[in-house]
């Protein structure tokens, strides 16, 4: 058999990712074509991960691996068998009561499996000479092809240059890593010319078709909240669309230039004992929420970064199926509301979330602009007939200053709570004294009297 | 010869060549007819009786078929069932003409059966459970012996009964007639379902693909055992086939074998064992469909007939509890997850596993079951922990079937705290179902903890076994090669190491050198190396190098033939008849 060292592929694909340090376990692909009658046939197996093997005994049997054994192996090769069978090997163990029905032994993989988006296809392909002949001049190609979207075809000479020859029951093996990065039916067509061994002339051709379908792996939804200092929270959802339970290895958020993230509630900062409490698996359907902060890099560039459109990021995920096949997809680049073009943004920047009844207390309003023009506000009090569980004290109608462009301005206001209760913060007014353009404030808070 | 013997010696021998007629021209060896016979093989390439061949000797018969001349099985009765109505007596001298035409439907009784109690008259003159001497021919015996022996029944028999069936056995213990409490539904009518024979698979196979079966090299001969019905040992030590043949046969000494389902027989607790015995070998046997045909009409294990009270008037009035034995009750919950409902099991070892805590809890409260000595309190407790404890490894099991891995987990935790003493194997084992969904970071911190745990001399295996693992979880089998290369070189005889190492050299598209290493070591060591995994992973590999696949298959089926009791693991070779 040709030793791998021997084949040139090492190097003619590494620019198709092939390289040996892969894992995954694996499984026939589904096959086109008859091989009867051919000289060479080609196989290919899907390396996912090997998986334990299934023990599948019940109840006290299986001792006889180990009665032999002990008859006749020598004393010190008797105890590691002996004892590791009462610790470590349930189907060796006598007490098999106490096995579950996995065992740390590794079997190959026995089904392609289901191939999802943003994994890479490992396989293993062999192509075997079962004749009594020599077979010379083989090259083999492999051509794949996305059935839909405009995706390129990409074709791979595994062995250009160099034709090479297999004697009776030779092979010609080697692992191949693909990336997989588009939806629906792919197909992998592997095609082996050679020349005739009875007259040297010609060469025949051997085709076949290994098709196998690529589907999603989960669904992610996001929602934006706006932070007054120009940055983001970001909700992210990300759905389990398997028939399988996947483990979200990473859910990163790889951010804009302008940006930085940071993920609240890590898992990382827990101990281990209560990292053993948490699930990081995912079950079909079942969904997991991330909340990312994601706040300008520089803030005093607010103003700039509210009119923008420029996208904060997009995210990556790193998942694993059974045995840790790890698979990775990013997003493309999120978008969110672009908040409507407007002159200012208010918020309320100081203020306490508990207040006492009847007790004065001062909050601070922060007053961005988001305009090109100077502004001289004066801040009008409102009152609400029909809700008066705050009210003002100190005079309206004053006026707060001059707002350069792209500037703020910090305003103290103080009230005074009348009713116990989770009540809106009242809502003020701001007009411009240049062009008498009136600014009314949003529901700013919600503020619990005790 | 007395013509109602031959009679019955010839109904099931017919019987048997429906079964399995081989193809004439295919006559093994001498030696390897033997071989054959011993797990089940039958064939009749000729018209003639097969009379004293070795048939008998290996269990190869159905109910009707051990009533020889002279043969002590037959002067026992075992059963009171009324099915020749009016003769209440059986008679002994007529019993095995009986049981063999039982066979044909002409003497079965349609309908519901009706159940004879015996008055204490009738009591005396024959005996109801399984006669010493009887026990002895039949080797029922070894049932008794087994794990759990030197527990006292009166503890394996403390069982909660439903409310249905708890009112009945109160009824009965106010003497209520019979007909009054007992709905049809509660008599468990059972029978062997079917009258097939279970062969060898690998023994089969190798019959249908090369003719001849391959010489045991075994150093346990099934025959002896098959000799002695010692259905236990069979099960014991692997021999499937013949402990399900066995079984069947001694069942239908009971009257609970074949085409005996729906009548009415009798229940001790030596019949629920073979039950249990059989139905494992079925299990192992992969026979599910069967087992569960025939586990059918014992319903929920909870007819008021498998209490002892409803026998008191052979047990004794003083017993009580449910002669059904823990592990028949565990195999009849987990076999609706082998057939596609994991549901169904979980729910029936969720129920049993309450049914146990509230014995424990009764225990604890100072209410053991009666009949049970208050200084037997410790050994109560410390069995129904055990029980407790098989119960709920049982439905980890079911979880990671069903990928219902939280349950699986939660369970192990809960396992965890009640098994303090196994703390390493359970983290070993929770790490391994961390790996195996796919968590490698969650398994990295249940194999520190069982590291932590480990202690003596197989601190390095287990320590070695776990990294390897992990290596292959987080990275890929290529990177854990060289642990399990160090693996087995410090522990040669270790077959997960070895496939390790095998794997390894594959993924690393070194697939002729993985097939070398591994074929040197299966087929110079067969008895440590021939395992499940071995075979599943050298499949794999000839299959995929495509070249004389078939002849190295039968290799290894040769291998298997020799080696394994009862090559369950034949179907790995994935070999077809074509």
């Amino acid at each position: 058999m040709i030793p791998r060292s021997d084949l040139s592929l090492g190097q003619s694909m590494s620019s198709m990712d092939t390289s040996l340090t892969s894992g995954g376990s694996a499984s026939n692909l589904s096959l086109a074509g008859k091989e009867t009658g051919q000289l060479l046939s080609i196989k290919v197996l899907r390396l996912l991960k090997p998986s334990f093997l299934e023990n599948n005994n019940v109840f006290g049997q299986l001792h006889y691996l180990q009665d032999e054994f002990d008859a006749q192996g020598t004393s010190s090769e008797k105890f590691h068998l002996s004892d590791k069978g009462a610790e470590l090997c349930p189907t060796k163990s006598l007490s098999s009561d106490w096995s579950f029905l996995l065992s740390d032994q590794l079997v190959l993989p026995q089904s392609f499996g289901t191939m999802f988006l943003g994994q890479t296809l490992h396989c293993y392909i062999c192509v075997s000479n079962g004749s009594n002949v020599t077979v010379r001049d083989i090259t083999v190609r492999l051509e794949f092809q996305v059935q839909a979207a405009a995706a390129p075809r990409s074709e791979l000479v595994l062995n250009e240059g160099k034709q090479f020859t297999l004697e009776p029951n030779q092979t010609f093996d080697f692992v191949l890593n693909r990336e997989i990065r588009d939806l629906g039916s792919h197909m992998m067509i592997a095609s082996i010319t050679f020349a005739n061994p009875q007259n040297a002339v010609d060469r025949q051709n051997i085709k076949k078709c290994f098709r196998y379908n690529v589907v999603r792996p989960m669904d992610f939804k996001n929602k934006f909240v706006s932070l007054p200092d120009g940055g983001y929270f970001g909700e992210f959802n990300i759905q389990n669309l398997t028939n399988c339970t996947i483990v979200l290895d990473s859910v990163k958020m790889i951010t804009s230039p302008e940006y930085v993230a940071e993920e609240l509630i890590p898992h990382n900062d827990l101990s281990l004992d209560e990292q053993l409490e948490t699930r990081d698996f995912l079950g079909p359907n079942d969904s997991r929420q991330f909340v990312f902060r994601i706040p300008l890099k520089d803030r005093s560039r607010t103003g700039e970064s509210m009119k923008s459109s420029a996208s904060p990021g997009r995210v990556e995920i790193l998942w694993r199926t059974k045995m840790g096949d790890l698979g990775k997809v990013t997003t493309s680049p999120l978008t969110r509301a672009v908040p409507e073009p407007r002159d200012i943004f208010v918020t309320l920047s100081k203020r306490p979330a508990r207040v006492k009844i009847h007790k004065v207390f001062a909050v601070t309003v922060t007053i961005f602009s988001l305009c090109n023009r100077p502004l001289d506000f004066i801040l009008k009090m409102l009152d609400n007939p029909a809700e008066r569980s705050f009210v003002w004290c100190g005079v309206s109608g004053r006026p707060v200053g001059v707002l350069e462009p792209g500037g703020m301005l910090e305003v103290t206001l103080r009230v005074a709570p009348r009713s116990f209760g989770l009540h809106l913060f009242p809502r003020f007014c701001l007009l411009d004294k240049p062009t008498g353009q009136r600014y009314d404030s949003e529901d700013l808070a919600e503020i619990f009297v005790e | 010869m007395d013509p109602t013997f031959a009679a019955g010696r010839n109904a099931p021998l017919a019987n048997f060549t429906n079964i399995q007629v081989m193809d004439a021209p295919v006559i093994p060896p001498a030696g390897a007819l033997g071989d054959a016979l011993n797990t089940g093989v039958i064939r009749n390439t000729s018209s003639t009786v097969m009379q004293n061949s070795p048939l008998e000797q290996y269990g190869a018969v159905t109910a009707g078929d051990y009533s020889r001349p002279g043969d002590p099985v037959k002067q026992f009765s075992i059963g009171v069932v009324d099915e020749t109505a009016g003769d209440l007596t059986p008679s002994n001298s007529n019993f095995s003409s009986q049981r063999s035409r039982s066979n044909t439907p002409s003497t079965v009784s349609v309908g519901i059966p009706s159940v004879y109690f015996p008055s204490a008259a009738s009591y005396g003159s024959f005996e109801l459970l399984v006669p010493q001497e009887l026990a002895k021919n039949v080797g029922m015996e070894s049932l008794f012996s087994d794990e759990d022996s030197n527990v006292p029944f009166s503890i394996r028999s403390a069982w909660i009964p439903n409310e249905r069936t708890s009112a009945a056995l109160r009824a009965l213990a106010d003497s209520v007639p019979a007909s009054d409490f007992l709905g049809a539904d509660q008599i468990t009518n059972v029978g062997v379902f079917s009258d097939r024979l279970f062969a060898n698979p690998a023994f089969d196979l190798a019959l249908k693909l090369v003719g001849t079966i391959p010489q045991s090299l075994l150093a346990i001969s099934p025959d002896v055992m098959i000799g002695n019905n010692d259905v236990r040992s069979l099960v014991a030590q692997g021999f499937y086939s013949s402990a399900a043949n066995v079984s069947a046969k001694l069942l239908g000494l009971i009257d609970q074998g074949f085409h005996r389902s729906g009548n009415s027989s009798r229940h001790t607790p030596e019949s629920l064992k073979i039950w249990q015995l059989r139905i494992a070998s079925l299990f192992m046997l992969q026979q599910y469909e069967q087992a569960s045909k025939e586990l059918e009409p014992f319903g929920d294990l909870d007819n008021p007939d498998l209490y002892l009270e409803f026998h008191r008037a052979s047990f004794g009035d003083a017993s009580s509890g449910s002669m059904v034995p823990s592990q028949l009750r565990l195999l009849h919950a987990c076999l609706p997850a082998k057939l596609g409902n994991p549901k169904n099991s979980l729910e029936r070892l969720f129920s049993s596993r309450n049914k146990i805590e509230a014995l424990l809890n009764n225990a604890l409260d100072g209410r053991l079951p009666a009949g049970v000595a208050q200084g037997n309190s410790h050994q109560f407790h410390s069995y129904w922990q055990e029980q407790r404890a098989k119960t709920l490894y049982q439905i980890v099991a079911v979880g990671i079937t069903s990928e219902n891995f939280e349950v699986a987990i939660s369970t192990i935790k809960l396992l965890q705290k009640l098994l303090p003493s196994k703390a390493e194997l359970l983290w070993h084992q929770c790490g391994l179902l961390y790996c195996h969904i796919g968590s490698y970071r969650l398994g990295r911190i249940c194999f520190g903890k069982a590291d932590s745990f480990s202690s003596g001399t197989l601190q390095n295996y287990s320590v070695l076994a776990r990294k390897a693992i992990l290596m292959l979880c987080e990275h890929s089998p290529v990177h854990a090669l060289e642990i399990y290369k160090e693996m087995h070189q410090r522990f040669p005889h270790d077959a997960p190491a070895a496939n390790g190492v095998a794997v390894g050299y594959f993924y690393s598209g070194r697939m002729s050198e993985s097939m070398a290493f591994l074929e040197d070591l299966v087929f110079n060591k067969p008895k440590v190396f021939l395992t499940e995994q071995s075979i599943a992973n050298l499949v794999g590999l000839y299959e995929l190098q495509s070249i004389q696949v078939r002849q190295r298959k039968l290799r290894l089926l040769s291998l298997i033939c020799q080696h394994i009791p009862d090559g369950a693991f034949v179907r790995q070779l994935r070999l077809t008849e074509t």
